[in-house]
């Protein structure tokens, strides 16, 4: 295989600022970043400085600097060992390099002073907790003795020559610390406002889920209240034929089934709701294999039909049975038409229930349709939604559909849905074939 | 007066429900009528008054909250909510 292998500059650039300064990397790493680069460039312009001022010892200092604040950030870099990144730079750069360069660049009669406070500011901010503190303190400390020191012996120092020397010092150096200073805080600032964004959307967010929970909570208990309300009232009702003298045994059998419907109803919900936490969690698993869906059709709608017809509608069947097998999780595809029926069966009263089964090259597509209710505009687009956003008082096939959307789309298919309100619903899902359509 | 005499209205849109509400009242002497939407318990109740109403809230065409106001403007007899709200604010709304 030949493989071609292109640079480009500008993606380049873009890939090193990704690498540098992307939002993702912590806060300290960037600020690192930022400093390290900027301290190499001041450092090198350092340099240049005291050579055309003819201070060759600060030269070599600031030379010997540039180096250094290059190889941490290539270290860093290519390591991705920040935290040992900053202790280097704490101890060898402003514990020791720069007590250097106080000596060798005019002592407290220059602008190293200033470096100082941008070491403190540094180390208090890359540092933890009492670290942070315990070394800044460290460093004031030894600032302040080597002050002392150059004062009571000034034979230890390089002093500049000229008043000019030492302004051009203290103004290069003034500049420097306070661009890098500012760069800190700007930064600081910076992340500290996207923080605080970022927390108060994750509040805002948390409000909504946690209301969302509790609308969905209570609808789930009125769900399971109602049949259980059934199964509590048709119980007592064989209990009442029981003391009769001469008991009515078909009552009493229509009552078994109501309570097993109730029952189901209620092992539906469960179901639904163990499913909804399944994909909540990612783990809605397949069990896929070829299956035909005009026999699984035929088979599911005509026996769950018959069992649950209440509002005498009638079954249409529209089934093309010349397409072959589909790969899918016969199962769950059963669980979406079972759903999908009980939807329209609930919605419909003396009308039609067809159910449609065509195919095209790609895909086949199954639709339940129904002459029932319909429903508005506004809750044919929550529908699909799960608990969240279903309208309140239309909680009732809320999970169910979400499931079922989550069925569809685990398959690679889509569902759809059209209605009009007092006219009727259809509600459609397509199965693709899988490998075919792979191109 | 004997249960023969009393008529109760149900309004429950769910038959399995509506159904043994009025088979076990009838069962006691009651006279019972059912209605499974909203709209056919103001048919009901333009022919008559019931001396016992008895309603779920949610109705695919309407609210049971409404029906309780238009049977109140008539009567003053009694209204027994049949429904799975159990919070105050359903029941506040129930007793305005």
């Amino acid at each position: 295989m030949k493989k071609l292998v292109t640079v480009n500059p500008r993606k380049k650039i873009k890939e090193m600022r990704m690498r540098f300064f992307d939002r993702e990397l912590d806060f300290r790493v960037r600020l690192f970043n930022v400093l390290a680069i900027a301290g190499t460039a001041i450092s090198l312009a350092a340099t240049v400085v005291n050579l055309i001022t003819s201070m060759w010892v600060s030269a070599a200092v600031s030379g010997l600097l540039a180096v250094l604040s290059f190889a941490l950030t290539y270290f860093t870099y290519k390591t991705g060992k920040y935290q040992t990144g900053y202790i280097i730079t704490i101890i060898a750069i402003f514990m020791v390099f720069f007590p250097m360069l106080f000596f060798t660049s005019g002592g407290y009669k220059g602008g190293t002073p200033a470096l100082f406070i941008f070491a403190v500011l540094f180390t208090t901010l890359m540092l933890e907790g009492k670290w942070a503190i315990l070394v800044s303190f460290a460093e004031i400390a030894e600032y302040v003795i080597i002050a002392v020191i150059a004062y009571k012996n000034p034979t230890l120092v390089t002093w500049f020559a000229t008043e000019w020397e030492m302004l051009a010092d203290i103004i290069f150096t003034t500049i420097a610390v306070c661009i890098a200073c500012g760069t800190v805080i700007f930064f600081h600032l910076r992340e500290y406002e996207a923080q605080r964004i970022k927390l108060s959307e994750q509040n805002e967010q948390l409000k909504h889920y946690s209301e969302a929970k509790s609308v969905f909570l209570t609808t789930v208990a009125h769900e399971i209240k109602n049949p259980l309300n059934a199964i509590n009232l048709y119980a007592h009702d064989t209990v009442e034929l029981l003391d009769e003298k001469d008991p009515d045994i078909n009552t009493m059998r229509a009552n078994q089934n109501t309570i097993e419907k109730m029952v189901l109803r209620i092992d539906r919900i469960v179901v639904e709701l163990m499913d909804t936490v399944a994909i909540e969690q990612g783990r809605l698993s397949l069990d896929l294999a070829p299956v035909r869906l005009s026999h699984l059709l035929r088979e599911t709608t005509e026996i769950y039909f018959n069992k649950n017809n209440t509002g005498e509608n009638r079954l249409i069947l529209k089934l093309d049975e010349k397409l072959p097998p589909i790969v899918a999780d016969s199962a769950r595809i059963i669980q979406v038409v079972t759903n999908l029926l009980s939807n329209s069966m609930q919605h419909t009263k003396n009308g039609f229930i067809m159910i449609t089964l065509k195919g095209n090259s790609k895909s086949q597509i199954v639709s339940v349709t129904d002459n029932g209710e319909g429903m508005s505009e506004e809750i044919k687009s929550k529908v699909f939604g799960g608990y969240i956003s279903v309208n309140k008082e239309k909680w009732r096939h809320g999970i169910g559909l979400f499931v079922s959307r989550q069925i569809i789309e685990a398959h690679e298919g889509k569902v759809w849905i059209e209605s009009e309100l007092g006219k009727g619903t259809t509600v459609s899902f397509s199965l693709p074939y899988g490998e075919k359509t792979d191109e | 007066m004997s249960n023969t005499e009393i008529t109760i209205l149900i309004v429950e849109d769910e038959p399995d429900i509506l159904n043994i509400n009025a088979r076990l009242l009838k069962r006691r002497g009651y006279n019972v009528i059912t209605a499974s939407s909203a709209e056919e318990s103001y048919r009901c109740l333009s022919s008559v008054t019931p001396d016992l109403l008895i309603l779920d809230i949610m109705l695919p065409d309407g609210s049971g909250y409404d029906i309780c106001e238009r049977f109140r403007s008539k009567c003053d007899n009694p209204v027994i909510f049949l429904t799975g709200k159990t919070r105050i604010s359903d029941k506040v709304e129930g007793l305005r």
